[in-house]
C-alpha cells in the first residue's frame, strides 16, 4: 500500500464474519470501521467517507438493501464504491441497486482481497 | 218244379242244371218255365214268377235291345243273339232267343264276369293315361333302346323340352347332365327285370341354371311271354323340398354351431327328464362327456341336492316343472353339481318344448355364475367399504355433475368449502365456481383427462370457500356416469400439510442463510491462514488448510443445493437469461471438472454451434453435476464422453460414463427429490440426493428436457435438451 491507508466500512450482521473480514482486511494494511446500522452510517457519514463500503445483503430479508438505497440516493455518497456480500449471486438485485461488486457467500479470499483493492484504488 | 211248359221232364232237368239261365215265355209274355239259374238273376221265387207277364214284373226290360229282339224273334220266328248290359240286374248276359210258334225260348248266359274286367280294364288304362297325363309327376317309358316312347306333359316340363321332342331321343340328348344315370337305371331294370324306386340325383336341365333334383322310380312292363319289352319310370322334381331340406340341415348345423359355440349351457331334456342333447360348454360346466349323459336323467345328474347338501326332489325343480306344470322358470339362487362331487351357482331357464299341443320335453340354458357371484360379493365389500369412507368424513367425498353442481357430498367435503348441507340441497355449492381463476386452465385440463380416461390422479388446488378465504386441497375424481356425465371426487384439505411444507421451506431457507455466515467466516480464516502459514514456509500446516478448505467447498455445495430446493419449491428459482453459445459452457464445466477428476480423461465430441438464451451459471451447474456424477459412479472407467449434437431446433447434450449404471426400475426416480441409488457399489459415495433434481428442474425452466439411458453395469449416459435460441 502507498500513501495513506484506504478505509473500508464495513456493515455485515454476522459478528464472526465481521471478525474475520476485519482481521483479514488489516493484515492487508485497510483501516476498517464497523457500521452496526443505517443510522449509525448516516451519522458516519456526516464527517467523512469510505473509499470502499461492504455490505452483507440477505435473501430473505431487507436490512442491506434500504441501507444501499439510501446511499445511492444522496449526491455526495452515491460515488462510494460498494460490494456486497450475499448468500446469493443476485446479479439483477446487484445491477438495479449500481452496485460495484457482488460476492456470493463464501467466496475466495484471494479473490475477495483483488476486487477489494480495485474497487480503493478506483476510489481515488 | 213248376211244369207250364211243353219240355219234358228230362230236358227240364237238364236244363235246371246247366250254369245259364233259362226261361220260356207264351206268346202272351207270361212265364211259362225258368230255371234255377234263372230264379237267381231274377232274385224272386219261381212260383212268384211263373205265370206272371215278365215285363210287367220288371218294367226296365222293356227298355232293353233283347226285348225289341224278343219281338223281332216273335215276329219273324228266327233266333236272335245279343250281348247286353241289363241294368235291372246289373248283369251281361249273351242273350239267345229261340222263338217257336206259342213259346220262345231264353238264354241268358252270364257274361258280366268277362265284361266287367274288360270294362275295368278300358276304364283303369283311361284312368291311367288321365293320371299320367294330368298327374303332378313325370311320366316316362322307355324302349328297348333306351330312347323315350312316351312322355308325359309334367315330365316335359321338368326337362323344359316339348313333349314331341323327346319320342326317339335318348336320355343323354334331353337332360345331358343325367343322361347317362337315366339310362343306366333303364337299361338295369330292362336286364334284372326288377323295379328301382326311390333314387334322387342331381343334374341341370336345359336351360335351368340352378342345380336341381329328381326323384325317380322306374319299373319293369311285362309282355304276355314275360320278357320286359318297355321300362316306365315315374319322375318327380324334388328341388323344392330338396333345397328346403338342404336349408334346413344347413340351419341344423348352423344351430348346432351355435349351440357348441355359445359360452351359455345347453341340454334338452325329454319327458323323462332324459339328456337328449348338451352343448360343450354345458358338458364342460358339468365336467362330463356327450357321451355320459345322453339318455341318462339330467336332475340326478346335475340337480340332486341344494347347496346345503340336502336332496332336492325332482317334484320341487322348477326346471322338472316345464315338463309337468308345463311352465317356463328362470332361477338365479340355485346350483348345479359337477361330476367330481362339486357344485357352482348358476343361473338358468328352462322352457317346455311343445309339439302338437303336447310337451315332448324343456331346454335348459344355464350358465355358471361363480365369478359374478365373486364380483357381486366384492361389489358389495367395496360399497360397505365406500360408505364407511364416505361417513367417516376423514376424506371430503362428492358426486357431482358435469356443469359443477355438487348433488351429493359428505360433511367433510362441504366442511372443506364451508358450505351447509341446506346449501348444497338448494344447489348453491359449485366445484367449478370454487375454484380460484389461476386454477381453471388446470381444472379444465383435468376435466377434459377425466372424461377421456374415467379417472384422474390426485392433483393439487385451491378451493374458494363460502366465506371467501381459501383453501389448499389435493382432488382425485373419477366419472361414474357416463351418460349423465357425473362424477365423484374426493378432496383432501392439506392447508396442515401446506403451513408445514411452508415451515419447512423456510427452515431449509434459514437455516441455509445461516448456515453461509459461519462458512463463509471458516473459509475466510482457513485461507488467511493459508496464506500467512506459506509465507512461514509451513507447508505442512498449508496442507491441511487446503484440505479443510475443499471440505468447506463440499458443505457449501450442500448448502447451496438445498438452497436451490428451497427456491423450486417455492416457486423462486429465477433464471438470468442471457444469449450465448452453449458449446462456451459445455467446454467450461469440462475445463473445471478435469482439475480435480484427474483419473478420467473426458473426451468432448461434437459441437452444438448454436446460441441459447438461457441461465449460462444454472447450465453450467447442470453440466458439472451430471460430470462429475459420471466421475463418481464409474471408479473403474478411464473415460466419459461429453457428445453435443444439433437437430432441428434442439441442441442434446449427452454424458456417457462407463461406471455401474442405473437398474432400469430406477431410471426415472433418480429425478426425484432426495433420491439416492442406494446399492453394493454406489455405497460410500455421498450427497443429498438433490443434484438431479435441480438439475431436472433447470432444464425444464429452460422448456428442455432430461433423461437417462443405462445398461447396469454398462454406465449410463445423461440426456439433456435445449432449444436453439431464435
Amino acid at each position: 500500500m502507498n500513501g495513506t491507508r484506504k478505509s473500508i466500512w464495513i456493515s455485515i450482521d454476522d459478528e464472526g464474519l465481521t471478525q474475520a473480514i476485519q482481521t483479514i482486511l488489516a493484515q492487508e494494511d485497510f483501516n476498517i470501521k464497523i457500521v452496526e446500522d443505517e443510522n449509525h452510517l448516516q451519522t458516519e457519514l456526516k464527517t467523512t467517507k469510505p473509499d470502499l463500503l461492504l455490505l452483507d445483503i440477505h435473501f430473505f430479508e431487507n436490512n442491506g438493501v434500504c441501507m444501499l438505497k439510501e446511499l445511492k440516493k444522496n449526491r455526495p455518497t452515491s460515488d462510494i464504491p460498494v460490494m456486497v456480500l450475499s448468500e446469493e449471486l443476485d446479479r439483477k438485485v446487484c445491477s438495479r441497486l449500481e452496485v460495484d461488486e457482488c460476492l456470493a457467500k463464501p467466496f475466495d479470499i484471494e479473490l475477495f482481497l483483488r476486487k477489494v483493492n480495485d474497487l480503493t484504488q478506483s476510489s481515488n | 218244379m213248376p211244369r207250364y211248359s211243353k219240355l219234358d221232364k228230362q230236358t227240364a232237368t237238364v236244363l235246371e242244371r246247366i250254369s245259364d239261365s233259362f226261361l220260356v215265355l207264351d206268346n202272351k209274355d207270361l212265364v211259362v218255365f225258368l230255371n234255377k239259374q234263372a230264379e237267381k238273376v231274377f232274385t224272386t221265387p219261381r212260383n212268384n214268377l211263373i205265370g206272371k207277364n215278365i215285363f210287367s214284373l220288371y218294367p226296365g226290360l222293356k227298355k232293353t235291345k233283347t226285348y225289341s229282339l224278343y219281338q223281332k224273334a216273335q215276329k219273324t220266328g228266327k233266333a236272335q243273339q245279343i250281348e247286353e248290359y241289363f241294368p235291372t240286374f246289373n248283369l251281361w248276359f249273351r242273350v239267345s232267343i229261340y222263338p217257336s210258334s206259342d213259346e220262345t225260348s231264353i238264354y241268358l248266359h252270364n257274361l258280366s264276369k268277362h265284361k266287367r274286367s274288360e270294362k275295368e280294364r278300358e276304364e283303369t288304362l283311361k284312368l291311367l293315361n288321365a293320371i299320367i297325363d294330368t298327374a303332378p309327376i313325370g311320366f316316362v317309358l322307355y324302349d328297348k333302346k333306351l330312347t323315350y316312347r312316351r312322355v308325359n306333359k309334367w315330365l316335359s316340363e321338368i326337362n323344359n323340352v316339348p313333349i314331341n321332342k323327346h319320342i326317339g331321343k335318348k336320355p343323354v340328348e334331353i337332360v345331358p347332365s343325367a343322361g347317362s344315370k337315366i339310362q343306366k337305371n333303364v337299361k338295369k331294370v330292362f336286364t334284372s327285370g326288377k323295379q328301382i324306386t326311390s333314387i334322387e340325383f342331381s343334374g341341370k336341365s336345359n336351360s335351368n341354371e340352378d342345380a336341381r333334383y329328381w326323384q325317380s322310380s322306374y319299373f319293369p312292363i311285362f309282355s304276355s311271354q314275360k320278357e320286359v319289352m318297355a321300362v316306365g319310370a315315374f319322375v318327380r322334381d324334388v328341388t323344392q323340398r330338396k333345397k328346403a331340406e338342404i336349408q334346413l340341415k344347413k340351419r341344423e348345423q348352423e344351430f348346432r354351431q351355435l349351440l357348441q359355440s355359445t359360452d351359455q349351457g345347453i341340454y334338452g331334456i325329454d319327458r323323462k327328464g332324459n339328456c337328449t342333447f348338451i352343448n360343450q360348454a354345458a358338458a364342460d360346466m358339468i365336467g362330463v362327456s356327450y357321451k355320459q349323459v345322453i339318455g341318462k336323467n339330467m336332475h340326478r345328474i346335475v340337480h340332486h341336492s341344494t347347496s346345503k347338501r340336502e336332496p332336492y326332489p325332482a317334484e320341487k325343480c322348477p326346471i322338472i316343472h316345464a315338463l309337468t306344470k308345463n311352465e317356463g322358470a328362470r332361477v338365479a339362487d340355485e346350483v348345479f353339481w359337477k361330476k367330481d362331487g362339486s357344485f357352482f351357482p348358476v343361473e338358468y331357464s328352462s322352457y317346455p318344448i311343445i309339439e302338437d299341443g303336447k310337451t315332448v320335453g324343456a331346454v335348459v340354458t344355464f350358465n355358471d355364475i361363480t365369478k359374478r357371484k365373486e364380483y357381486e360379493e366384492a361389489l358389495r365389500v367395496s360399497e360397505t367399504r365406500f360408505k364407511a369412507l364416505f361417513n367417516a368424513n376423514i376424506i371430503g367425498v362428492s358426486i357431482e355433475n358435469a356443469e359443477g353442481k355438487v348433488l351429493e357430498a359428505n360433511d367433510a367435503f362441504l366442511n372443506i368449502l364451508g358450505y351447509t348441507r341446506q346449501d348444497m340441497h338448494e344447489g348453491l355449492v359449485n366445484w367449478k365456481e370454487a375454484t380460484p381463476p389461476e386454477y381453471k386452465r388446470l381444472t379444465e385440463k383435468m376435466l377434459k383427462r377425466l372424461i377421456e380416461k374415467g379417472i384422474n390422479e390426485s392433483y393439487e388446488k385451491e378451493y374458494i370457500r363460502k366465506d371467501g378465504t381459501r383453501i389448499p386441497v389435493v382432488v382425485g375424481n373419477a366419472v361414474l356416469d357416463h351418460k349423465k356425465k357425473e362424477g365423484i371426487s374426493f378432496v383432501l384439505d392439506i392447508t396442515d400439510q401446506k403451513e408445514a411444507e411452508k415451515r419447512k421451506d423456510e427452515f431449509i431457507g434459514m437455516a441455509s442463510h445461516e448456515l453461509k455466515n459461519p462458512i463463509t467466516t471458516i473459509k475466510a480464516y482457513a485461507q488467511f491462514l493459508q496464506r500467512y502459514l506459506q509465507d512461514y514456509g509451513d507447508q505442512d500446516a498449508v496442507d491441511y488448510l487446503s484440505k479443510m478448505d475443499k471440505q468447506i467447498d463440499r458443505l457449501t455445495g450442500l448448502i447451496t443445493e438445498l438452497l436451490d430446493v428451497t427456491k423450486i419449491n417455492t416457486g423462486k428459482l429465477q433464471l438470468y437469461k442471457k444469449m450465448f453459445n452453449l458449446d462456451e459452457v459445455v467446454e467450461d464445466a469440462i475445463e473445471n471438472v478435469r482439475i480435480t477428476a484427474k483419473k478420467h480423461r473426458i473426451i468432448k465430441l461434437g459441437k452444438s454451434r448454436a446460441m441459447v438464451e438461457a441461465d449460462r451459471d444454472r447450465l453450467s451447474q447442470v453440466m458439472i453435476n451430471l460430470l462429475t456424477n459420471a466421475i463418481k459412479y464409474s471408479p473403474q472407467s478411464k473415460k466419459v464422453i461429453v457428445k453435443t449434437t444439433r437437430k432441428n431446433g434442439t441442441i442434446t447434450v449427452a454424458v456417457q460414463d462407463f461406471g455401474i449404471g442405473i437398474p432400469k426400475n430406477r431410471q426415472k426416480k433418480i429425478f426425484e427429490r432426495f433420491y439416492r441409488i442406494n446399492n453394493q457399489q454406489s455405497r460410500g459415495l455421498s450427497n443429498l440426493g438433490l443434484g438431479l433434481y435441480i438439475a431436472r428442474e433447470i432444464i425444464k425452466l429452460h422448456k428442455g428436457k432430461i433423461w437417462v439411458e443405462s445398461v447396469e453395469g454398462k454406465g449410463a449416459t445423461f440426456y439433456f435438451t435445449l432449444p436453439v435460441a431464435g
